[in-house]
């Protein structure tokens, strides 16, 4: 096998390597189905912002809300407290994450191509798929009197592509249906399968071409 | 949904409807949130060619709704593939010694997201593309003096194609009478015949459509309906000036997030972050893009012309920014009616990887140029890969149904 060959399928096999692991071992931030991505907690028609709003947890390890928080002073710090509790009236909190974060932060006029959204974290809730979460934000003793409005939120579940699509399998998504999404995963292994070829013949390709003189066309040069 | 019901309306024989007077049926009304002039069919503005088309799909496909849905998805992915395949027709019209041209075009309309997502939906738009990249194929083929002039029959009848689907094919016009000039010029013809080459394909096509034209006009007071789309609750209230639009940093903001991530009717945005590291590795590719553009202006200046392929490839790349730059007018244009979507500037979509590949090329040394292909294909396949796993199957399987009980 010429050394374009041997690299070639080097490249493809460490493709489906690197993808398989990345599959099982890397975990992401898989973000709960919203329209447009976010739950609303501004009403742009009355002109009103609730410092609170709900989210739905599609999937388990529920571990992070991005807040579109906005502020009205520029050169203040804000201490925030964000609450996460069971949409269940009279539950108590499952996590409280305190925020410190500059007003210059979350302004209330923000620019194009900034991210509006402050990401908080917090350790992953294992029993969240299919629950609705209350979000809402508290200001600390120093800012008690400043205004801060929530516009939006955003939740995520943290983890691996394969605990995602146990969880599709399991329907514990919308509870559709199973066999699309059977159908669905294994046209898409499928789908990776030739990619990796793919991408292991493009890099054959790629490093016979470097040996091909100029002006002469792929076809016509005999290595 | 009213591309399908259009569809549907061919195929059952109740034929071409009046915007804002044909309904949808009651079956999409589960659906609402998704269409753009509910309870009625917007799309009926259109011209019928693809909904033609697409009849006999609707036909043989047994089943109900959607077992007939997804075999027109189907024929959308059959285009797709079709699209990808010029791609590499014309970047090796224009370099057939250059591998990185020739394998990174179709890597980038194939992988790039949202043209994926064009070519798995019902939409006459990828049609539009299809026949659009065909005319452009035909113009660059023709520039090289030793292969065949633009087949004129061949033109007319894509140009026509494409006004049948959608009259924003026009914006094609300037960019057959760009090539034509081009490859006229390359051939030493007259000024007449450059002009008569023009007039036959461009103004055969016009009249070929112009049947629909007349419809839209006695229907609508406008031979393209276009104004008519200014009266859509909530899209109309959307529309622009021209300088709001283009010195308006959120416009852009739109519009490039529109370009690489914004499916399902907007509905599933990528993250900032996601669009951030696109933008960074886009970047590369417009610094070579303005490098190569100070380069051949210094070229000029020197009067170093250069051989007549360079010649060829200097003429097609020409073709390549004329035609993003004529889809994004038609983009601004739609601005100024109603809300717009950069989908709009898709007919384009083999022209932006020509100069996204073009511009990488620029910028990497020569001997590590044949890397472009699998380096493109491997940070878009891992952008596919990312956004489906962390954005598009969540929200595909949906809120859970503990969503419909939430407060």
């Amino acid at each position: 096998m010429s050394r374009a060959g041997r690299l070639g399928v080097a490249a493809g096999s460490a493709a489906v390597i690197l993808l398989a692991w990345i599959a099982t071992a890397v975990p992401f931030d898989v973000r709960h189905g919203a329209a447009y991505g976010f739950s609303k907690t501004i009403d742009f028609d009355r002109s009103l912002a609730v410092r609170g709003g709900y989210v739905v947890s599609d999937y388990p390890d529920f571990a992070r809300v991005d807040l579109d928080l906005r502020s009205y002073s520029p050169d203040d710090r804000y201490d925030l407290a964000v609450h996460i509790r069971s949409a269940d009236p009279g539950t108590p909190d499952v996590r409280t994450v305190l925020l410190d974060v500059g007003g210059d932060r979350i302004p209330s006029a923000k620019g194009s191509f900034t991210d509006p959204f402050v990401a908080v974290r917090f350790p992953p809730m294992c029993n969240s798929a299919g629950r609705v979460y209350y979000v809402w934000v508290d200001s600390g003793p120093r800012n008690r009197d400043d205004v801060v409005a929530l516009w939006s939120v955003k939740s995520y579940s943290r983890m691996t592509p394969a605990t995602m699509v146990q969880a599709l399998l399991k329907g514990t998504g919308n509870g559709g249906d199973d066999a699309d999404a059977v159908g669905v995963l294994s046209l898409a292994i499928a789908s990776l399968a030739v990619a990796c070829a793919l991408l292991g013949r493009l890099i054959h390709d790629a490093v016979r071409a470097q040996s091909i003189p100029a002006g002469v066309e792929a076809e016509q040069w005999q290595a | 949904m009213d591309h399908f019901d259009y569809i549907r309306r061919m195929a059952t024989g109740v034929g071409l409807g009046e915007m804002g007077v044909t309904r949808l049926p009651d079956a999409a009304a589960p659906h609402a949130a998704y269409v753009a002039d509910f309870p009625y069919n917007s799309e009926v503005i259109q011209p019928p060619l693809y909904h033609v088309l697409m009849t006999p799909a609707y036909w043989l496909s047994p089943g109900g709704d959607v077992a007939k849905l997804r075999a027109v998805r189907f024929v959308s992915l059959l285009l797709g593939l079709a699209v990808v395949f010029v791609a590499y027709q014309l970047a090796r019209a224009l370099f057939p010694d250059d591998f990185g041209m020739r394998a990174g075009a179709p890597i980038f309309v194939a992988l790039q997201p949202q043209f994926a997502f064009e070519a798995a939906i019902v939409n006459h738009d990828i049609l539009v593309i299809l026949l659009a990249s065909l005319v452009a194929l035909v113009l660059c083929r023709g520039l090289a003096v030793e292969h065949a002039v633009p087949n004129g029959v061949l033109l007319t009848a894509l140009l026509a194609a494409g006004l049948w689907t959608k009259p924003s094919f026009g914006l094609m016009l300037p960019l057959v009478a760009l090539g034509l000039v081009f490859a006229g010029r390359n051939r030493s013809w007259s000024a007449g015949r450059i002009v008569g080459s023009i007039a036959a394909p461009c103004g055969g096509a016009l009249l070929l459509a112009s049947p629909w034209f007349v419809r839209s006009w006695l229907l609508y007071g406008d031979p393209t309906g276009a104004r008519r789309l200014h009266e859509i609750p909530l899209y109309g209230a959307q529309a622009q000036t021209v300088p709001d639009m283009l010195l308006s940093g959120g416009f852009w903001q739109g519009l490039l997030e529109d370009f690489w991530g914004n499916y399902g009717w907007r509905l599933i945005p990528f993250d900032p972050e996601t669009y951030r590291a696109i933008y960074l590795l886009w970047l590369p590719a417009a610094l070579g893009l303005v490098l190569s553009g100070l380069t051949l202006a210094l070229r000029r200046f020197r009067r170093r012309e250069g051989s007549p392929s360079r010649r060829v490839q200097r003429q097609g790349m020409a073709l390549m920014a004329a035609w993003v730059l004529l889809m994004l007018a038609g983009v601004v244009y739609v601005g100024t009616i109603q809300f717009t979507q950069a989908r709009f500037a898709f007919p384009g979509m083999i022209g932006f990887a020509m100069l996204s590949i073009f511009g990488y090329r620029a910028v990497v040394p020569e001997r590590l140029r044949t890397l472009i292909p699998p380096l493109v294909f491997a940070a878009l396949l891992s952008l596919n890969i990312v956004t489906t796993v962390r954005f598009v199957l969540p929200f595909y399987r949906g809120v859970s149904p503990a969503a419909a009980a939430a407060p």
